[in-house]
């Protein structure tokens, strides 16, 4: 009751804000009658047709009658007896039409000066919306899925003295034990990532067709899977995927293989191009803001072919980092549940490392920017978003720069426009308006640039460095407020300094730049810019040098002309089938030496390490050596170095070992001699003899020491096919080798790879990021030399008639020159000063990641200072020329 | 001297500022047009009106009174000049002297 009479008090009035709006923006002098009768008429609306009809009319007739919506004629009729002269509203239609015109034809007279206005805050803001676009990616990845917020992925933490490792790996069997234990939780689905998945598609006659790209990826799944996450079904669905021997795959998978998405329901595949599988399902392409980009995806009763094992016989001590479990939790079942029960869930399965084994289930949607799984640090996209601040903020500086140095062509325009009767605050919206123009026609250029920029992060950045944007009302947001901030930034120092110029000190042409704002402040800014651009300027050099210095390093073995093909992926290799394809590949003429090994090259990225007992020692050694497969020929074909002993004997399985010098002095010996004939042992092998000692060589890659490694004969367990050309004619012998290949290993794929290359993969980061700092080094030296231009361009505008008296009096055009260059000399030796040591700083953290690297010469940092200076006298001597080859008649005959 | 033209919109108003003499503002003759006209008209629409005429010369107006109705607002009231007058009044001759020139039949035969 006491709710409803308050609210028929509330509607016994007309809307609030439109009596406020009226009181506001009335016709001057009629505010009072109008809100009376306004009021009057309310009363009679509601009586006549209803509350809510009433307000909408109050509402109506209040915008038809407040300024400047009202015709200026209305407004004044009753005035007239008022006051002879009425105020002038600041925005007027006839003046808005004459605003824009002015500063169309400023545009047009100022070529150059627009110009350069708008490339810089298109070049600012472009590259803010590609980092924007970046983090935005980063911050929303897997976010469209329905049950975001629930989904938990269970994760191995092993904690030792040593520290903690936490991977996102998980035991085989931990799914169907946390099923059968936990029936509260409501979606729990194992999944095994199946990297480069080797798909193979009968063909009616003739060899089937293969489809393998190391640019996809693929799963082996429980159906659970897709109740935990969200896929859009074109035909079938992933409910068969129950039965062992099916298949679900993407649109775009689909269309490899059978080139259509229709009708491919009930076609078989061949996975790893032996097993068997019926498709049941496509599902429409991944968006590209995910991290489960699986492309095809197999029952997880498939598993048990694919690695020759059963996944669920697997013991809980075994953990893959490529086997992943989801889960999806709810109000019955929460993480706090899980966290209670965890250590009795140990204590039933995995009795034997309870101590230093846990299972936390981590939100699935921190996974994403969590470094330690895999992801992307904030770190690396605050310090990105600051870059971006950074350059849209020098832009819009730059902006001002240039517009209070222009300030003066505008000054009569003021003086005229005030004495006819303009108000500060016209001027202001003016100039405003203005600003607005140039930002927007300057933010339709960063539209285009973001889109190239777009293209070119494409081809020529991998990993975390995606620019995909999906739209929203939130993108919308953001874009409308960077242009308004962007505009608020450049235009309000302007507008404020040129709508305040006295009408006398303007038209009688006596303002000076004093009245455009202070020097020191564009001098400082000058200096921040170069400090930044030589700081990105020092590490562009030193990431290259560092890049080639790894290019050509010594590696300790023979990397030119050789490539490895892989062989098929299988648990036990097939001897008799290696030794055909050994015959028939030495057979070809472009074919040198051949070796099989477990690896590849002597720097793979394959590491593994097992503890071993040396000799008669009782206890295993604390470390463990890294262990690769190779035969006889491998030494021979690398060109690795023996330092002592022999090569290994040609052998199928394990007997003789090579050690690296590293091993010997890690056992505590330093000469050969003392290691060879003693033996190494190895839970499930053979005693190994140390038959030789090879010289030390990278077998990791340059972030690393060299480790201790050994090395022995076990061909069951080898992978690649390491073989010389010894001829330059290198697609005639792929084309041979790949029909020798296809030959031997019909269920395979062929896919030969350099060793150069494969060696240069460890450094793809390092690349993306020399590639980044190339391009923000780029923008920083255009945007500085922008300002440089602003600065150099008020300077002269300033100096106008010194300039002139300096002439007059004798002075060549070299001094001139120099005087104007001599100051800008001092301001890049500032900025040097500031940016070495900081150079300096960030570089040498760098050059901590790798193990050998190169030396921080002084010579770069001169570079970077030659290279700033050249660009920077160029930008200056432009304008500086232009200044010492005027007429001095021109500037000094006015006064 | 060329006559001044007085709209359809304005002479409506005009009689109504004329038929409610003392009390003729402009939330008034909105209501009584409304009201007795059957005919949707808006409040701006009025009061633009009003001040057409009074551009024109054809009302004057001074401020009244004040109403708790109206929030203790002033009024602005409405009296029709002389010049008003006289263009009512003629508007009127035109007018009947129009219908004058109707055949007598003619307008028995519509029953007026």
């Amino acid at each position: 009751m006491g709710r409803l009479t308050k609210g028929k008090e509330r509607y016994a009035k007309p809307p609030r804000w439109a009596v406020w709006l009226l009181s506001r923006f009335s016709p001057p002098g009629l505010e009072d009658e109008l809100q009376g009768d306004l009021l009057e008429m309310y009363t009679y609306w509601v009586k006549r047709i209803g509350v809510s009809r009433a307000r909408w009319q109050y509402v109506l007739a209040v915008l038809r009658l407040i300024r400047p919506l009202t015709r200026k004629r209305t407004s004044q009729a009753f005035n007239n007896s008022q006051s002879e002269y009425s105020n002038t509203f600041t925005v007027q239609p006839v003046m808005i039409r004459n605003y824009l015109l002015i500063a169309w034809r400023n545009l047009r007279k100022n070529r150059a000066y627009a110009f350069i206005n708008v490339a810089g805050l298109a070049l600012g803001m472009g590259c803010a919306l590609l980092i924007f676009a970046l983090v935005r990616y980063h911050y929303q990845t897997d976010h469209h899925h329905r049950n975001f917020d629930r989904i938990y992925q269970f994760t191995s933490r092993f904690s030792s003295p040593s520290g903690e490792l936490n991977i996102q790996g998980i035991p085989y069997p931990f799914g169907q034990a946390a099923r059968t234990d936990f029936p509260g939780i409501e979606r729990v689905a194992m999944l095994e990532e199946w990297y480069a998945p080797l798909v193979a598609v009968p063909a009616a006659k003739g060899i089937d067709k293969k489809i393998k790209d190391t640019g996809y990826k693929g799963a082996f799944v429980e159906p659970a899977y897709f109740k935990i996450f969200d896929y859009t079904w074109l035909a079938g669905g992933p409910d068969d995927l129950r039965q062992p021997g099916t298949v679900v795959m993407s649109a775009d998978m689909a269309r490899k293989c059978f080139g259509t998405t229709t009708r491919v329901v009930g076609r078989v595949v061949r996975l790893d191009a032996r097993i068997p599988a019926r498709v049941v399902g496509v599902f429409a392409d991944y968006r590209d803001d995910t991290d489960l980009a699986y492309s095809i995806m197999a029952s997880w009763g498939s598993l048990k072919e694919h690695l020759g094992a059963r996944p669920e016989d697997e013991p809980f001590d075994n953990t893959n980092g490529s086997t992943h479990c989801f889960a999806l939790f709810n109000d019955r079942f929460t993480v706090t549940d899980w966290n209670r029960s965890m250590l009795s869930f140990i204590k039933k399965y995995n009795p034997k490392q309870i101590k230093g084994t846990s299972y936390p289930a981590i939100p699935f949607s921190t996974m994403h920017l969590s470094p330690e799984y895999g992801g992307v640090s904030r770190g690396l996209l605050l310090s990105l978003a600051l870059i971006g601040l950074l350059l849209v903020g020098t832009a819009c500086i730059n902006f001002v720069n240039l517009a209070t140095a222009q300030a003066l062509n505008r000054a009569r325009e003021v003086g005229v426009r005030k004495v006819l009767g303009s108000t500060k605050i016209q001027l202001f919206w003016q100039f405003m308006g203005e600003t607005t123009l140039i930002v927007c026609i300057a933010f339709m250029l960063a539209g285009g640039l973001f889109r190239y920029g777009q293209i070119l992060a494409h081809t020529y950045l991998h990993g975390p460095f995606r620019f995909t944007f999906y739209f929203s009302l939130s993108v919308i947001g953001w874009l409308t407020g960077l242009v308004a901030t962007v505009i608020l930034l450049s235009g309000l120092y302007p507008a404020l300094v040129m709508a305040g110029f006295r009408p006398v000190v303007a038209l009688a042409g006596r303002l000076t730049l004093q009245h455009a704002g202070g020097f020191s402040l564009r001098r400082g800014l000058v200096v921040t810019q170069f400090a930044i651009s030589q700081i990105l300027i020092i590490g562009l050099i030193v990431v290259a040098s560092q890049l080639s210095y790894v290019r050509t390093k010594d590696l300790g073995f023979r990397k030119d002309a050789i490539l490895t093909v892989s062989l098929p992926n299988t648990p036990m290799q097939d001897l008799s089938k290696m030794s055909t394809f050994r015959n028939l590949a030495t057979a070809l003429p472009d074919v040198g030496q051949f070796s099989y090994s477990m690896g590849g090259p002597p720097q793979s990225g394959w590491t593994s390490q097992m503890k071993v007992r040396f000799d008669t020692r009782p206890n295993e050694e604390p470390y463990g050596p890294q262990q690769t497969w190779i035969d006889a020929d491998y030494v021979g074909l690398y060109d690795l170095k023996l330092v002592a002993g022999r090569n290994l004997q040609p052998a199928d399985t394990a007997r003789e070992a090579l050690v690296n010098e590293t091993f010997m002095h890690q056992l505590g010996f330093s000469r050969p001699a003392e290691v060879l004939g003693k033996f190494l042992h190895k839970e499930g092998m053979a005693p190994l003899e140390i038959v030789g000692v090879l010289k030390d060589y990278n077998q990791l890659d340059l972030k690393q020491r060299i480790n201790p490694l050994f090395l022995t004969t076990l061909a069951s367990g080898f992978y690649s096919a390491n073989i010389q050309l010894n001829s330059a004619n290198y697609s005639r012998a792929l084309t041979q080798l790949e029909q020798v290949y296809n030959q031997v290993y019909a269920d395979s794929f062929f896919e030969p790879s350099f060793v150069e290359k494969q060696i240069q993969q460890a450094y793809q980061q390092e690349q993306t990021m020399g590639r980044l700092i190339n391009f923000f080094a780029g923008i920083a030296l255009l945007i500085g030399c922008m300002g440089l231009y602003g600065l150099v361009l008020f300077m002269i505008v300033q100096r106008r008639k010194e300039v002139g008296v300096r002439k007059v009096l004798g002075a060549t055009t070299g001094s001139i020159l120099w005087l104007f260059s001599r100051e800008f000399v001092r301001l890049i030796g500032m900025a040097f000063v500031l940016a070495a040591p900081v150079a300096w700083w960030v570089m040498k953290g760098w050059l901590n990641n790798f193990a050998y690297k190169i030396s921080l010469s002084p010579l770069i940092f001169l570079m970077a200072l030659l290279a700033t200076g050249v660009v920077a006298l160029l930008t200056v001597s432009f304008q500086a020329l232009k200044a010492s080859l005027m007429n001095p008649v021109k500037c000094l005959r006015s006064e | 001297m060329k006559r001044v033209f007085l709209g359809e919109l304005e002479e409506v108003v005009l009689l109504t500022v004329a038929a409610l003499q003392e009390s003729a503002y402009c939330a008034s003759i909105t209501q009584t047009i409304d009201q007795q006209m059957a005919r949707s008209i808006s409040f701006p629409t009025v009061h633009t009106t009003l001040q057409r005429l009074t551009e024109k010369g054809f009302v004057s107006s001074q401020m009244g009174g004040a109403t708790a109705e109206r929030g203790g607002r002033q009024k602005r009231l409405f009296t029709v000049t002389l010049a008003g007058q006289r263009a009512l009044i003629e508007c009127r001759e035109v007018r009947s002297q129009l219908w004058r020139q109707i055949p007598p039949q003619i307008v028995q035969l519509w029953g007026a």
